[in-house]
C-alpha cells in the first residue's frame, strides 16, 4: 500500500484565528478514508487545504509531488478531484455540458477514452443518462450531487475529495449514493477522501477513518475499530456539550 | 485633533492667498476651488455610495451653461443665476439617479458616461440658447461697493467659502446615521435592504446631492472663466475629474483639492512641454497613465498616501482608518 | 413605402456594425460582470492600424487578418498587463481602469495618427445593387455578411469548443471552474481577446461609413451600449439582435422625428440605456441573476 496522499503539519486559518492545528494523516491506493467529526471541526478546511482553495501551511503531497506554492488549478490538474459542498455545478449548463467539462479537465493519458468513460458514468448513474439536456440547475438536490461526483470522476483524478454528500437529501437519496461510492474506487481506480457528519453513514463505506476535532486529529483506525471506539462519540459529544454551554 | 487644526490652517491660508497672489494667480486658485467642487461630488458618489460617474463634467457643464443664460438672457443676478444651476443639477442628478443601483453600481456609469458624451451635441444643437459652438459670454462680476477688494479677489473668495461650506456639509453628512447607511449601501447593497435602509431612495438623494454639487462649480467656474464653449465639457473632461478624484484620494475631501490642483494645473504644464497643437491628448495619455498607477499603487489615492505616513509616524490613528 | 424600405435597410446594414461592438461588449461582461468603455477605442486603434497597413501598400485581404489579429493580441495584453491587478478588488476599480484605457487610448490614437479625418474607400468597392427601389450599397452588404459571418462563427464558439464551455463555465461559477483545473484569469484574457477581434472587425466595417478619426467608435459604443442593455449584457445573443434594433430605431428616428436629425440620433441610445436601466435591468434577454457584486 502507497501513499497517494500526503498531509503532513496542516494548519489553516480564516482572518486571525488558527481553525486546523497541524494535522498529519495519509490516504492510500484504492482506499475509502472517513473524515468525520462534528460541525466546525475543520473537516471541509482540511479538503479545501488540500486542493488549495485555501491557503494552508504545512506539507500536501500527491504521488510524491508537493503542492507548495500551486495554485487550485495546478492542483486539479495533478490528480485532485474536489466536489464541493453545495455541489457547485454549473446551473446554467446542461448535465452534458457539466460532464463535458469534467471531461476536458483529465490528463492527456485518458484523453481517448472520453466516451467510453462517459457511457459508463450514465450506467453508474442512469437518472443523468435521462437529463442530459436539462440545465443543471434544475435538477434535484439528490441528482445534483450525482452531477457533481460524475463531473469529478471524469476528469479522472487520482484522489477525490467529497464534501458533505449527504447534505440537505433525503435518507433514501443518501443510502442509494453511498453504495455507488463504494463501487468508485474498483471501477475508476480512485481513492477517496470523504469528509461527512453522518459519521455511522461514512464509516460502513470507508476503510479507514480520521476522527476530527477542534482542529484536530483526536482518532484514526480502521472504520469499524473507530465506530466502536469512545473517541469518536466524545468528539460529537464533547462539541454537544462545548455548545450547550456557549449557548 | 490635529485634523481640525490642519483644516483650519487650510482656511486661513485660502483666505490670505489672494491678498499674496496678483490678480491672474488669483484667478488661477478659483479655477482650482471651483473644479474641485465636481470632483468632490464624485468623492461623494464614488467614495461614499459605492457609484462611479463617467459623466459628472456634463453635470459641471450644465450649471456652467444654466448660469451663463440665466444671467445674459435672463437678466438674472449672478448669485440667484448660482442657485438656479444648482437647482437644474439636482434635478438632473435626480433623473440620472433613477435607474441606479442596478449592475452592482455600473448602471450610473454607463448613464453618466452616455451623458458625457452627448451633451456637446446636445449644446451644439440648440444653438439659439447656446450660442452653438462660440458659447456664451458672462460679464465679470463685480465686487460690491464697500467692499476693498479687485474683483478676481472677491469671486475667488465666494469660491472658496462656497467650497469650504460645501465641504463642511458633506463631511457632516457623511458622518453618524447617513455615514453608516451609504457604507452599507457601498459594500454590501444586498444587506442593506434588509437591514432597513431605503437604498433606492438613498442613493437617488447622493445622485442628485452630488449634480448640485457639480453644477454650482461649473456655475461659479463660469463666472470665474467669464465664459462658457461647448468644447470645455467634451467627454473627456469627465473623465479627467475622475481622475483628479482619483488620485486625489476616492474618499478624502482634502483629496478633491489635490485633484483639482491636479485637473487645472497639468494641461497647462503639458501644453508647455509638447507645444499647444496635442497638448490635450498627451494630457489624456498622461491621465490615463497616472489613474492607472494610482489604483495599482496607492488605491486611496495621494490623500490616503499621506494619511498613511502620518499614520506610520503616529500609529494612533491606524485603528480609525480602519474601523467600520 | 420605398422610402420606409430604403431607411430600413440602411438602418438594418447600420445596426450590425453596432452589434459586433455590442457582441464584443457582451462577451467582456459575460465573463466577468465588466462594462469595457474602452471596447470602441480598442476598435478605433484597429482601424487605423489597417489604414497604416493599406497606406504601406497592403491588400485588404492580407491586412484584415493580420489587424484582426492584432486586436485579439491587443485585447489579451490589455487584460493581462492593465486590468488584471485590479481584478477581484472591486467594480468601480475595474470600471475606472476601462475609463483609464479610454482616455490613454483615445489620446495615443491621437497623438500617433493626428486629429485629422481621413475617408477610406470600401473594401467592398462603390458599387451598388438595386432591388426594386431599394438601393443596397457594397459597402453595406459586405459589411452585413462580415458581420454576420463573426456573429455565427462566436456562436459556434461558445457552443461547440472545449474553451467556450470552459469560458462560460468560469462566468457561470468561477470556483467550481477551478476545481476542473481551468484559470480563470486565463479565460478572462481569452474573452477580452475574443472581444478585441469581434470589436475590431466592427471598427473595420465602420470606418468607410464615417471615416477615421479618434472619435470614430464614440456613436458606435454608445449605440453598443445601448444594444446591450436591451438584449442583456450577459447575453451574446440578446446584444447583437439588439444592435441590429437599435440600428433601425436610430435610423428611423433621425429621419421620420424632425427633432432628432443628424448628431442628435445619440438621443436614442441614451434613452434606452435608461429606460431598459430604469424598467428591466437585465435586459430583453437576460437573466435577472447575472448581476455580481
Amino acid at each position: 500500500m502507497s501513499g497517494v496522499l500526503s498531509v503532513t503539519g496542516l494548519r489553516a486559518r480564516y482572518g486571525g484565528v488558527e481553525v486546523v492545528h497541524g494535522i498529519d494523516f495519509d490516504v492510500h491506493e484504492g482506499e475509502i478514508v472517513a473524515l468525520v467529526g462534528p460541525n466546525g471541526a475543520g473537516k471541509t478546511t482540511v479538503l479545501r487545504g488540500i486542493s488549495r482553495t485555501v491557503r494552508t501551511q504545512g506539507t500536501v503531497t500527491l504521488l510524491g509531488v508537493g503542492t507548495h506554492g500551486k495554485d487550485a488549478a495546478s492542483v486539479a490538474r495533478l490528480g485532485v478531484g474536489h466536489v464541493p459542498q453545495g455541489r457547485g455545478t454549473f446551473a446554467d449548463l446542461t448535465v452534458l455540458q457539466n460532464l463535458r467539462l469534467g471531461l476536458l479537465a483529465r490528463g492527456r493519458a485518458h484523453r481517448r477514452h472520453g466516451d467510453a468513460d462517459l457511457t459508463r458514468m450514465i450506467d453508474m448513474f442512469p437518472v443523468l443518462g435521462e437529463f442530459l439536456s436539462r440545465p443543471a440547475g434544475a435538477l434535484s438536490g439528490g441528482q445534483q450531487q450525482m452531477l457533481a461526483i460524475a463531473r469529478a470522476l471524469l476528469a479522472r483524478p487520482r484522489v477525490l475529495l467529497i464534501d458533505e454528500p449527504s447534505l440537505g437529501l433525503a435518507p433514501v437519496t443518501t443510502s442509494m449514493l453511498f453504495r455507488t461510492l463504494r463501487e468508485l474506487r474498483s471501477d475508476w481506480g480512485v481513492s477517496v477522501l470523504l469528509a461527512e457528519q453522518n459519521a455511522r453513514l461514512s464509516l460502513s463505506i470507508a476503510d479507514r477513518a480520521v476522527v476530527l476535532a477542534g482542529g484536530l486529529i483526536v482518532h484514526t483506525g480502521p472504520s469499524a475499530e473507530v465506530a466502536e471506539s469512545g473517541e469518536l462519540r466524545r468528539a460529537y459529544l464533547g462539541s454537544a456539550a462545548e455548545q450547550a454551554v456557549t449557548r | 485633533m490635529r485634523k481640525w487644526l490642519l483644516w483650519g490652517v487650510v482656511a486661513v491660508a485660502g483666505i490670505a492667498l489672494p491678498y499674496i497672489l496678483d490678480d491672474y494667480q488669483t484667478f488661477q486658485i478659483a479655477r482650482v476651488t471651483t473644479t474641485a467642487l465636481p470632483i468632490a461630488s464624485l468623492v461623494l458618489l464614488t467614495g461614499w455610495s459605492g457609484q462611479v460617474s463617467a459623466g459628472q463634467g456634463a453635470l459641471f457643464g450644465l450649471g456652467a451653461y444654466t448660469c451663463a443664460i440665466a444671467i445674459v438672457s435672463g437678466g438674472l443676478p449672478w448669485p440667484v443665476a448660482v442657485l438656479l444651476a444648482m437647482v437644474v443639477g439636482l434635478a438632473a442628478g435626480l433623473l440620472l439617479g433613477l435607474p441606479a443601483l442596478r449592475l452592482s453600481g455600473m448602471s450610473l456609469g454607463l448613464i453618466t458616461l452616455s451623458l458625457a458624451v452627448l451633451f456637446p451635441l446636445l449644446l451644439s444643437r440648440f444653438k439659439d440658447l447656446t450660442g452653438g459652438p462660440f458659447g456664451i459670454q458672462t460679464p465679470p462680476v463685480r465686487t460690491p461697493a464697500g467692499i476693498q477688494l479687485s474683483s478676481a479677489q472677491f469671486l475667488y473668495l465666494v469660491t472658496f467659502v462656497a467650497l469650504a461650506a460645501v465641504f463642511a456639509l458633506l463631511a457632516l453628512l457623511c458622518r453618524g446615521r447617513t455615514g453608516r447607511a451609504l457604507d452599507a449601501l457601498r459594500l454590501q447593497p444586498a444587506m442593506a435592504r434588509t437591514t432597513g435602509v431605503d437604498t433606492r431612495r438613498l442613493s437617488v438623494l447622493v445622485v442628485g446631492m452630488s449634480g448640485a454639487v457639480a453644477a454650482l462649480g461649473g456655475a461659479l467656474n463660469a463666472l470665474v472663466l467669464q465664459s462658457v464653449v461647448p468644447d470645455a465639457y467634451a467627454f473627456t473632461f469627465s473623465l479627467a475629474l475622475l481622475t483628479g478624484a482619483v488620485i486625489g484620494g476616492i474618499r478624502s475631501w482634502a483629496g478633491a483639492l489635490v485633484g483639482a490642483v491636479f485637473v487645472v494645473y497639468v494641461p497647462q504644464l503639458v501644453s508647455d512641454t509638447v507645444g499647444d497643437t496635442l497638448a490635450g491628448h498627451w494630457t489624456q495619455v498622461g491621465y490615463a497613465l497616472v489613474l492607472l498607477l494610482t489604483l495599482y499603487f496607492a488605491p486611496q489615492g495621494l490623500a490616503g498616501l499621506g494619511s498613511r505616513i502620518t499614520t506610520k509616524i503616529g500609529e494612533r490613528r491606524a485603528h480609525q482608518n480602519f474601523a467600520p | 413605402m420605398t422610402e420606409i424600405l430604403q431607411q430600413l435597410v440602411n438602418g438594418l446594414a447600420g445596426g450590425c456594425v453596432y452589434a459586433g461592438l455590442a457582441l464584443a461588449v457582451s462577451v467582456v461582461f459575460q465573463g466577468t460582470g465588466l462594462l469595457n468603455f474602452a471596447q470602441g477605442e480598442m476598435a478605433v486603434v484597429a482601424a487605423y492600424a489597417a489604414w497604416s497597413l493599406a497606406a504601406a501598400g497592403w491588400p485588404p485581404v492580407a491586412a484584415i487578418p493580420v489587424v484582426v489579429a492584432g486586436s485579439a493580441a491587443l485585447g489579451a495584453v490589455l487584460e493581462r498587463v492593465l486590468v488584471r491587478p485590479v481584478e477581484g478588488t472591486s467594480p468601480l476599480a475595474l470600471i475606472t481602469v476601462t475609463a483609464a484605457l479610454l482616455l490613454g487610448l483615445n489620446g495615443l490614437v491621437a497623438v500617433i495618427w493626428g486629429t485629422d479625418p481621413h475617408s477610406w474607400d470600401s473594401p467592398f468597392g462603390a458599387s451598388a445593387v438595386r432591388l426594386g427601389d431599394v438601393v443596397l450599397t457594397a459597402q453595406q452588404i459586405g459589411s452585413v455578411a462580415v458581420v454576420a459571418v463573426v456573429m455565427v462563427a462566436v456562436g459556434c464558439f461558445f457552443r461547440f469548443t472545449g474553451l467556450g464551455l470552459r469560458m462560460k463555465a468560469v462566468a457561470i461559477n468561477p470556483g467550481s471552474a477551478v476545481l476542473l483545473g481551468i484559470r480563470p484569469g486565463r479565460m478572462l484574457a481569452v474573452g477580452w481577446a475574443l472581444a478585441g477581434a469581434v470589436g475590431g472587425v466592427a471598427g473595420l466595417m465602420t470606418a468607410p461609413t464615417v471615416g477615421l478619426s479618434p472619435e470614430m467608435m464614440q456613436g458606435p459604443l454608445l449605440m453598443a451600449f445601448a444594444a446591450a442593455a436591451l438584449g442583456g449584457f450577459a447575453s451574446p445573443f440578446g446584444s447583437a439582435l439588439g444592435g441590429v434594433v437599435l440600428g433601425v430605431l436610430t435610423t428611423m428616428a433621425a429621419r421620420y422625428v424632425p427633432a432628432l436629425g443628424g448628431d442628435l440620433a445619440l438621443v436614442v441610445p441614451f434613452g434606452v440605456i435608461f429606460l431598459v436601466l430604469l424598467v428591466k435591468p437585465s435586459g430583453l434577454f437576460g437573466r435577472a441573476a447575472v448581476v455580481r457584486s
